[in-house]
């Protein structure tokens, strides 16, 4: 009997599975969040991120940003499709040239804020063939 | 006819945004732990259609499904912050983050590796195995958690969406900032293949796979960085 009534009052997903004991809320006991609840997490996103391996898969970068930025999101998926033939190479090689600029300098920071301000000027880029440009890189690489 | 086309040609790519929209919103309103076990059951299950069919228009359609189905992170990530004391807000982030940017870089290795050796069947077995784990470390690891707004309705929270793009002006300038980062990111890696197969490289897919491990490396070292000051 007393199963029952425990089983009962016992909090339910989908009114249907046992949430575990240590798992249930409650508002005297906050959970504790800890490295490893949050490695987990982490782990949670890296593994249920591969199912979309093939084609857009990239696109999945986009989730790069809190829940309030959803809109964000979106628009960056359509800019990014946009962009993406029109823009490639230029960006490919921007990114070539950032990544030459990075030997020099390990501060992420740096670099991320770098990037976006040469993506915004990614208009006034000369054009360069992609070869011309895999060379320059190469050059970069090796000095 | 038309709506076909409309839907192979822009929304099948973009699937995706479909989850983003309609799904993701969802963790401001129901309870967390709940919608994580359906959206990663769902797309284990549709996962599992997707190894096995022959069929193209039945691929496409799980396939699209399937992009709507993994917004998993997109529970997680705002579900850390909640849970997270204030003081270790930023690094819950980071570490959730450094996980999503993991997943799609190491995703690519593995489905690399796996395709080289045996069909891209193969891959889906992958999915289905890891996404099963997920599951079951969902269920044992996720805490319960009461919903957030219980005067918010579905339709009020995708107006809000809209709403912000008027009333919020730092959304909006971090919005276009990310765009940007995004933009590039993605135009980095989607290239970098065709690229480093061409001439003058001619490096073969083999080669080109473990490019993303180097990226890993990177995030590897940030999120220790992250962490070191955090604590």
């Amino acid at each position: 009997m007393t199963t029952i009534t425990v089983s009962n009052k016992a909090p339910k997903d989908f009114g249907l599975l046992p949430i575990p004991q240590h798992l249930r809320y409650d508002p005297d006991k906050p959970i504790h969040f800890g490295l490893l609840m949050n490695i987990a997490f982490g782990l949670f996103s890296t593994f249920s991120t591969s199912p979309s391996i093939t084609k857009g898969s990239t696109i999945k970068l986009m989730i790069l940003v809190l829940q309030p930025h959803r809109i964000c999101i979106i628009a960056s998926l359509y800019s990014v499709r946009l962009l993406h033939d029109s823009l490639r190479k230029k960006c490919v090689k921007l990114i070539c040239d950032f990544q030459f600029n990075l030997q020099n300098r390990s501060e992420s920071h740096t670099m991320m804020y770098r990037g976006q301000f040469q993506l915004l000027r990614l208009g006034r880029f000369p054009d360069m063939s992609e070869i011309e440009y895999l060379h320059s890189s190469r050059q970069g690489m090796s000095l | 006819m038309p709506c076909f086309r409309f839907f192979a040609t822009s929304l099948l790519p973009d699937r995706y945004a479909t989850g983003l929209i309609l799904i993701s919103p969802l963790g401001d309103l129901v309870r967390r732990r709940p919608l994580a076990l359906i959206v990663v059951a769902i797309s284990t299950s549709l996962t599992i259609g997707l190894s096995v069919t022959s069929n193209l228009r039945v691929f496409e359609a799980l396939s699209y499904l399937v992009g709507v189905s993994s917004v998993t992170p997109q529970i997680f990530l705002p579900f850390a912050v909640d849970l997270a004391p204030a003081s270790r807000r930023s690094s819950a982030i980071s570490i959730v983050l450094s996980g999503i940017i993991l997943g799609i870089l190491s995703a690519r290795v593995f489905a690399g590796v796996i395709a080289e050796f045996r069909s891209y069947r193969v891959v889906y077995y992958y999915a289905i195995g890891v996404q099963s784990l997920v599951l079951l470390g969902v269920y044992w690891i996720v805490p319960d958690y009461p919903r957030r707004n219980k005067d918010l309705t579905y339709w009020k929270i995708l107006w809000t969406m809209v709403k912000f793009i008027v009333t919020e002006p730092i959304l909006v300038q971090g919005c276009l900032v990310l765009i940007c980062l995004n933009a590039c990111f993605s135009n980095f890696w989607v290239t970098l293949t065709f690229l480093l197969g061409g001439p003058p490289y001619n490096y073969s897919t083999q080669v080109i796979q473990w490019f993303p491990v180097h990226a890993t490396s990177d995030i590897l070292v940030h999120l220790d960085l992250e962490l070191a000051f955090s604590a």
